[in-house]
């Protein structure tokens, strides 16, 4: 079940941020680099509650939020403000958890989401967040970014 | 000439795509004012008139639906075409959001094509 559901995530948020941000993810290749945090990370996350309750998060570096919110912006990442770059994370995790939680369900269930929340950690308070946790790692325009769910 | 066009949500990113691909979409614009909830929307409706006003449900201080009901509820807004612009995707919500009298609902990433249509949709006679 955490299997098809960290499965359903990589695959929904790889289609939001190429239909949003404009930006391309893919997942590590097997025997390849491995993935490392960035140091500092920004962990987001959004909670839910409904026909089904939990919640759902990156990791993601504040470099590919500044890139991210700079697609988004229409300007470059340099121009960026921390406020700007996180705001424009909440918001991709907030459109990436509409499709994740409607992608299997029956558009007839109603969840409720909470507002996201995000907290910026060492490399190794990220990596204790998500111990234990379903989780996936993804690429993007060679940022690393992590996905996990806690439901 | 052009439209004077409302965007309601909390997020600045959202607020700002919406706001951008309207302009990509070649919709002829006078003015596009932004507020982050239904309080701050109603405020700024009582000094300005717009031809449309695109509206995220999920908001603090006054969320959506609340906004649009007061909306409704007042002689001077009824007539302005409200769009939910939203993350939720179900079908209830939407049935509720239409109960509550918005004339469409969008769902998030939108594309320029979605906005036009709307516009043109709504404000031909504008």
């Amino acid at each position: 079940m955490s299997a098809d559901n960290i499965s359903t995530l990589v695959n929904v948020t790889i289609e939001v941020l190429e239909g949003y941000a404009f930006m391309l993810g893919d997942s590590p290749k097997t025997g390849g680099t491995p993935v490392v945090l960035a140091d500092p990370s920004w962990v987001v996350t959004i909670s839910f509650a409904g026909s089904r309750a939990g919640s759902i998060g990156m990791v993601v570096s504040p470099a590919l939020a500044r890139q991210a919110a700079a697609n988004l912006y229409a300007g470059g990442p340099a121009e960026i403000s921390d406020d700007q770059a996180q705001d424009a994370v909440k918001e991709l995790l907030n459109i990436v958890c509409g499709h994740y939680l409607h992608k299997d369900e029956a558009n007839e269930a109603v969840i409720d989401f909470a507002a996201p929340a995000l907290q910026s950690v060492t490399r190794e308070g990220a990596v204790r967040y998500v111990n234990g946790k379903p989780q996936a790692a993804l690429v993007v325009e060679g940022h690393p970014l992590l996905l996990f769910i806690e439901d | 000439m052009g439209y004077k066009i409302l965007i309601v949500d909390d997020s600045l990113t959202a607020r700002t795509f919406i706001a951008r691909t309207l302009q990509m979409a070649g919709i002829p614009l006078n003015q596009i004012y932004q507020a982050r909830n239904g309080r701050e929307a109603l405020d700024l409706l009582e000094r300005e008139w717009v031809d449309l006003v695109f509206a995220d449900i999920n908001m603090p201080v006054m969320n959506g639906t609340e906004m649009v009901r007061c909306m409704r509820a007042a002689d001077l807004l009824k007539s302005i075409p409200v769009i939910i612009v939203s993350t939720d995707r179900s079908a209830r919500r939407m049935a509720e959001m239409k109960e509550a009298g918005v004339q469409a609902y969008l769902t998030k990433p939108i594309t320029p094509e979605d906005l036009k249509t709307i516009v043109e949709r709504f404000l031909k006679s504008a």
